[in-house]
């Protein structure tokens, strides 16, 4: 008799994720799969939408990384006016941008993994939780806050707001960095760079105490994807690079071209697209982005202290390309203090408190790409317009998108080591979670107020008798 | 008194703007009244917005809901909660913020959530015009409550 085990985690999300397990006969596992309902509705929304609207609507798509959307449209939109904006203008837009990676890092790392890296997988989950990392951990707590106030800050001082900033406008931006502001943000960096080390120091623990869970949890092989600049890592703008899982670079190619490497494989039982790297085909061509996949993907990082922790980093393997999942917290980390380290040459670089801030152009082409490194992963606005700039078509790829081959077999992966018939505990459903968290996904956030619900854990009969629940209500 | 008004959702779908928009209002009639109230809007909350919380006496949270409350509406006392609401935390409850608030430093205030029942949270700018009438009966219910002094909602 076959068995199937649900994970159903329903949250304030458009739609829902759900994690299937499917034991054969035996009750081995059999497959496992992550479905996400991704709801495109805004690639429709947007449609007959003066393209200048874009940067502020795109924005609505997710309230976690409302920045990403911003930078990616704006870019889109100097697409199609034809223009090159300013130094002044990129480096403004660049420091928001690693204001937002910092905020976003310091959110996924403290709030919602440190607990389970901290407390264990198998701890009572009355524990594993924030209230708990602060009872136990009330420093590292309140640093974690400290770090991603300070990224939100940036946001606020540039953009006027910290949720949905309203500051990249086609051509360019619509305020300037003042002297005052400039110095109280510099000032703050040592205290910063101090809260990125010691959490890179406490991941580097972890990962050297459960060395081989470390190196075996939710682990596939599959190729990195992300923006470098002269084969560094490059968070802004540069070229999108894929490099294999044996360390070799397969393909390097402009953004405007990748219509013609990134394929999007549809399967029946997900909503949510599978992309793939084209001549490669699918699945072999599949790769991963986020942090992990950023730093496999680049030869080096051109700041200094992200430099040579990446150095530490890749002795984790051989060929210094790591697989390992659990590792994007450290790879997070090191992006982390990359970060910090490019808002201090922003705000010591002379031209960001330039006054050149926009240009402008009566040009409009019929087309308009923007691809920006966003927290999760490589995401990628293109609109088409009419000879008015009217948007006839939209297409935004996702970092979540782009995991969702390795998220899927990452769970899978965890299922099988752990799962073992009916006799399913906390802890794997933990382990689950943890798997979907090292790729920290955006599931779609576009609206809140629908879908709540618990997670949920079932074990069905193949004629759907429930054998098992677990609910964490 | 410290008075602070968030209101959350997201205005491009249909109802789901609501809370925002209720949260404005609330915060203008406030402040009318004389009261040192603060706004605060966005789409969703977040766990920075714990040490705002900690920093005032009372919070209204103004939030739509998916869910059909029995008058359209609903007000109601809210405690400290320390169960995260999702898979990956990226949106989190009043009650987990609370929970935080208190955790960190050793301060909740004292808290109230307002929903407003949505019919609509398809793609589009406006309130339908049932939820419109039920924001405005929701005003006017918070304000009949603030003015009875009363300190618990559940006493209206």
């Amino acid at each position: 008799m076959s068995r199937k085990i649900e994970i159903n985690p329903v949250t304030r999300i458009e739609g829902h994720g759900k994690i299937t397990v499917q034991l054969d006969d035996k009750g081995q596992v059999k497959n496992a799969r992550f479905h996400v309902t991704q709801f495109r509705g805004f690639e429709l929304f947007s449609r007959e939408r003066d393209f200048r609207e874009m940067p502020v609507i795109t924005p609505r798509i997710c309230g976690i990384c409302p920045v990403s959307h911003h930078l990616a449209s704006a870019k889109a939109c100097d697409d199609i006016l034809g223009v090159e904006i300013p130094k002044t203008a990129k480096n403004l837009r660049e420091l928001m941008h690693m204001g937002q990676v910092v905020q976003s890092h310091a959110l996924s790392f403290f709030h919602l993994s440190s607990p389970d890296l901290l407390f264990g997988f198998d701890a009572d989950p009355a524990v594993r939780n924030v209230a708990g990392l602060v009872e136990s951990y009330p420093e590292l707590a309140k640093k974690g806050v400290v770090l991603r106030k300070f990224g939100q800050e940036i946001i606020k001082t540039l953009g006027g707001k910290k949720i949905h900033p309203w500051h990249s406008i086609p051509g360019g931006v619509n305020r300037g960095l003042k002297r005052d502001e400039r110095d109280e943000i510099l000032g703050q960096i040592p205290q910063m760079k101090a809260i990125a080390k010691e959490a890179i120091a406490l991941i580097k623990g972890y990962l050297k105490e459960h060395a081989a869970e470390a190196k075996s949890f939710a682990t596939v092989s599959t190729a990195y994807m992300g923006l470098v600049r002269d084969g560094m890592l490059e968070l802004y703008d540069g070229n999108i690079r894929i490099r294999g899982p044996r360390g070799r670079v397969i393909d390097e190619f402009a953004c405007s071209d990748y219509l013609s490497y990134i394929g999007e494989h549809v399967e029946p039982w997900s909503y949510l697209k599978f992309p793939y790297y084209k001549p490669l085909g699918f699945p072999h061509g599949s790769y991963r982005v986020g942090p992990l996949g950023r730093v496999n993907a680049c030869d080096d990082i051109s700041t200094p202290e992200a430099s040579a922790e990446l150095s530490v980093f890749r002795q984790a393997s051989e060929d210094g390309i790591v697989p390992h999942t659990l590792y994007y917290h450290y790879a997070r980390l090191i992006e982390a203090l990359y970060g910090l380290e490019r808002i201090e040459e922003l705000l010591n670089d002379p031209d960001t408190l330039g006054n050149e801030l926009r240009v402008s152009s009566n040009e409009i082409r019929p087309e308009g790409i923007g691809v920006i490194e966003a927290p999760r992963g490589t995401l990628i606005h293109h609109y088409w317009v009419d000879e008015k700039g009217a948007i006839t078509k939209v297409n935004l790829i996702v970092a979540t998108g782009h995991n969702n081959y390795a998220m899927n077999k990452g769970v899978e992966q965890v299922a099988k080591e752990h799962i073992k018939g009916e006799d399913v505990d906390e802890g794997v459903l933990n382990r689950m979670e943890h798997v979907i968290r090292c790729y920290d996904p955006c599931l779609s956030c576009s609206t809140h107020a629908v879908g709540k619900m618990p997670l949920l854990l079932e074990v069905l009969s193949h004629d759907g008798e429930c054998l098992r629940r677990i609910s964490k209500e | 008194m410290k008075v602070l008004v968030l209101g959350y959702g997201n205005p491009y779908r249909g109802d789901d703007g609501v809370g925002p928009l209720l949260a404005e209002r609330i915060a203008q009639w406030l402040a009318s009244l004389g009261e040192a109230v603060e706004l605060w809007v966005g789409q969703q909350l977040l766990p920075e917005l714990a040490e705002d919380l900690a920093n005032h006496d009372v919070v209204v949270f103004c939030d739509a809901s998916a869910v059909p409350l029995k008058d359209g509406f609903l007000l109601e006392d809210i405690c400290v909660s320390s169960d995260p609401e999702g898979l990956t935390l990226h949106s989190v409850s009043p009650q987990w913020l609370l929970g935080l608030a208190q955790s960190l430093a050793g301060h909740a205030p004292k808290a109230y959530l307002l929903s407003v029942e949505g019919d609509s949270f398809d793609f589009g700018e406006g309130l339908t015009a049932r939820c419109e009438e039920r924001a405005k009966a929701a005003l006017q219910c918070f304000q009949i409550w603030w003015k009875s002094g009363n300190d618990s909602a559940v006493m209206i």
